[in-house]
């Protein structure tokens, strides 16, 4: 009973990749006195039952899927200073089995709120640029916790991301390091530290210049092991976790859209979880 | 497995392709060395129309980075906006921006300058088209065009004929910083017309 349980219970955080980026894609602005805005769509959704990194038959039927739509902001003060704000409105659904009964909990509302302050120091080449970033990340309990399945945590959580990136005209790479020092919230949620590596290898196969529209394709990479912690129903959350995609972008002057899915490459959870499953993140953004 | 396929990852990125495809840095020139030397291309060197600045720009790979570099020289005065559309034309393949010049007013250097860097990137090199007289001056060579305020100093003579009665030429202008506003520019000559 208490397996059927934890399995139907199962829970992922539901925040994640979005953590380690920075709008707009990461790119832009690089100028002065530069902003822009995005709006990105992440959606994911599995069934499928994990125990450690074994494949488990299902019979409840746990599921769990996330809808999170991201408003993003940013100003860049100089190319090495800038602000970024970060703005979730999570749709959250999962099985649960509560006393011996079958149950969709939801919720619904704005989550919690993603301040940082990425600073970067920058190398002009001849044919290529590159940088150095190292990223102060605050997360702000906006989130509500009163939802059957809260969308947000009610703790002031840490982070920290340092990051290298390089790009030519052909070529686009991108590695970026992150930790988050996760805060014990409400409702017993005291979800564990994270850390990451997420890598974006890019090549640019198509550009006009009259119109400054292109496209490009990227293979992102993603690894990161949750230390364990508990979510609101005291079950086991956090494991270890690798992601492998393959990402579109695309622009057109000072507009920027990006598509991509990542795909469960490896995962190792503790206890019993339900998989991330295949992650889709679709987003579009402008600069001024 | 996972920690092989994450160490392959970090190996191919520290080998990365994009700085690997990056031309070597040329070294920094803060004093006013000789035309002929502080200009030694590195880059092609454009074949120019009429009244129009090419410049060389060290790091601009990306498009839509460099929207706030177009963004920012599209304010100059003196654009002939009815050419590439706002009178600059960003090709990140070559790193160079274009600007299509409506007057014949001196050459903003400095501002240009200052706009690129603003917008994150660093000017290298300035090429154009300067059309006058050209006259011996105490370091060399003069050639002043349509302004008088403005006078390049060339780093090959001209042909006194050629001097005497006016002549084209298309210079590479660089290494500007710490050039007092007045003082002739050095220019390279990179072709007579």
């Amino acid at each position: 009973m208490r397996r059927v349980s934890g399995v139907a219970l199962a829970v992922l955080l539901w925040a994640g990749a979005a953590w380690a980026h920075q709008p707009v894609m990461d790119m832009a602005p690089r100028w002065a006195g530069g902003y822009g805005a995005q709006v990105r769509q992440e959606y994911r959704s599995s069934d499928t039952l994990l125990r450690g990194d074994d494949e488990q038959p299902n019979p409840q039927g746990a599921r769990r899927r996330v809808s999170t739509t991201w408003l993003e902001g940013i100003y860049t003060f100089t190319r090495e200073v800038r602000a970024t704000i970060k703005l979730p409105y999570v749709d959250q659904e999962r099985s649960a089995v509560v006393n011996g009964v079958r149950q969709k909990l939801r919720g619904r509302g704005l989550g919690d709120m993603v301040l940082a302050v990425p600073l970067r120091k920058y190398w002009n080449l001849e044919g290529a640029t590159a940088n150095i970033g190292l990223t102060p990340q605050l997360r702000v309990p906006t989130g509500s916790t009163r939802d059957d399945d809260p969308v947000g945590d009610g703790s002031w959580d840490f982070g920290l991301s340092g990051s290298f990136s390089s790009e030519s005209f052909r070529w686009y790479t991108l590695v970026d390091v992150f930790w988050w020092k996760n805060t014990p919230g409400r409702r017993g949620i005291d979800q564990g530290d994270l850390v990451g590596l997420d890598v974006n290898l890019g090549y640019h196969p198509w550009h006009d210049n009259e119109h400054n529209a292109g496209v490009f394709v990227m293979l992102d990479v993603e690894a990161r092991y949750e230390s364990r912690g508990t979510n609101a129903f005291g079950f086991a959350t956090g494991g270890t976790r690798l992601g492998v995609g393959p990402v579109l972008v695309g622009y057109w002057r000072n507009v920027m859209a990006r598509a991509e899915a990542k795909f469960p490459v490896y995962e190792r959870v503790f206890d019993t979880q339900v998989s991330r499953g295949v992650q889709l993140n679709v987003g579009i953004g402008v600069t001024f | 497995m996972h920690r092989s396929i994450l160490l392959g990852l970090l190996v191919a990125l520290a080998t990365s392709p994009a700085l690997a495809e990056a031309d070597p840095m040329p070294g920094h020139d803060p004093g006013h060395r000789h035309a002929a030397e502080a200009a030694a291309p590195t880059t092609s060197t454009p074949d120019l129309a009429d009244r129009t600045l090419a410049i060389d720009v060290r790091g601009m790979v990306c498009s839509f980075c460099a929207h706030g570099l177009e963004k920012g020289l599209s304010k100059l005065d003196g654009l002939d906006t009815d050419r590439h559309g706002d009178g600059v034309l960003v090709d990140i393949e070559a790193h160079r921006v274009t600007l299509a010049l409506a007057t014949t007013d001196p050459i903003p250097f400095a501002d240009i300058t200052r706009r690129i860097e603003k917008a994150g990137y660093d000017a290298t090199r300035f090429h154009l088209r300067v059309q006058g007289a050209v006259d011996d001056g105490p370091e060399g060579p003069l050639l002043r065009g349509s302004h008088p305020a403005q006078a390049f100093l060339l780093d090959a003579p001209v042909a006194e004929a050629d001097a005497a009665a006016g002549v084209q030429l298309q210079v590479d202008v660089a290494n500007l910083a710490g050039l007092p506003e007045d003082a002739p520019i050095p220019a390279a000559v990179h072709a007579t017309r």
